[in-house]
């Protein structure tokens, strides 16, 4: 008698988990309904942006067709951006973004309009390769070059910095290796490259992206990468743990982020798509 | 995946938790 009734109760209990967790399986597997949106929070041509085109391109052969629109929000440190997203609430709409634009906010702002927990991880999508770029015609062969001669003219050198995490982890370069500089703070971080090209600052912290043009042209020496690892692209170019400076290793984190709302099983199935596409 | 995402995500928010202390700049809010 006893066994039944535990037979019986272990049924309902079953039951009552396949109640449960049928309707996130059955809404993972007849997503999407309709388009999905990616909002970037930089304009067309930034890193961030090429890498939500590529995902654009390729998702919809896995989601049933639908279609995947880019939506650009630029400015105010990713904040943006990240309010377009939150005000969506939806489980078709995901922010697409470096971890670092939003990483150091609670060290820059009062008052956020967020929480950790509204920005879902889904997937790590790629890594932005971060570098250190100098003018060319410094003639400075390593890093470690250039900080000997930043010591031997303290308070001579300019640095062009971007508020966020670069600027954070360059910062704590300038102190472990105990340099005296003024920053220069820059909003368009194309133009401090071009400035450094031009020999008007001494150094930038930036995404090889925006270095890319500079050093190819032959007016920016991209001295170090900050990544763990070299980046495949620059095998050339040493890490700053290699080179002697680990306090400048970050790495470039980017990928896609998703409502609170959305089941753990959609998360699971979107997470597994994007990261099938980029391969 | 997103489990391993998240878990980066959470290294780097401790790495910059632990530059900001060593440069000496407290948290303005805790989101």
């Amino acid at each position: 008698m006893r066994q039944i009734a535990f037979r019986m109760t272990a049924a309902a209990v079953l039951t009552g988990l396949v109640m449960l967790v049928a309707p996130a399986q059955s809404q993972a597997q007849s997503w999407p309904q309709r388009p999905v949106r990616l909002i970037v929070p930089f304009g067309p041509g930034a890193g961030a942006d090429i890498g939500a085109r590529l995902l654009s391109e390729r998702l919809p052969a896995r989601w049933g067709g639908k279609a995947v629109v880019i939506e650009n929000r630029p400015g105010g440190d990713g904040l943006l951006a990240i309010q377009s997203f939150l005000s969506a609430n939806d489980d078709h709409t995901f922010l697409f973004t470096p971890a670092g634009n939003f990483t150091v906010h609670p060290f820059q702002y009062d008052k956020l309009p967020y929480t950790n927990a509204d920005l879902v991880p889904v997937a790590r999508v790629s890594n932005t390769i971060l570098g250190v770029g100098v003018p060319a015609t410094m003639n400075v062969g390593t890093i470690a070059d250039w900080v000997a001669r930043a010591k031997a003219e303290p308070g001579k050198f300019n640095a062009a910095v971007v508020p966020g995490i670069t600027e954070f982890t360059f910062d704590y370069f300038v102190k472990t290796a105990g340099l005296t500089l003024t920053k220069v703070p820059y909003r368009d971080i194309v133009q401090a490259a071009t400035d450094v090209g031009e020999g008007r600052l001494q150094i930038y912290m930036a995404s090889y992206a925006i270095l890319q043009p500079q050093t190819e042209a032959g007016r920016i020496k991209t001295i170090v990468v900050n990544g763990r690892e070299r980046a495949p692209i620059l095998p050339n170019i040493p890490t700053a743990r290699e080179a002697g400076f680990p306090a400048l290793e970050v790495e470039g984190l980017v990928g896609l982020f998703g409502s609170r709302t959305l089941p753990k099983e959609l998360v699971e199935k979107i997470g597994a798509d994007v990261v099938a596409a980029t391969k | 995946m997103p489990a391993e995402f998240a878990a980066a995500i959470q290294a780097q928010r401790e790495q910059i938790a632990e530059i900001a202390q060593e440069l000496g700049i407290k948290p303005k809010v805790q989101p």
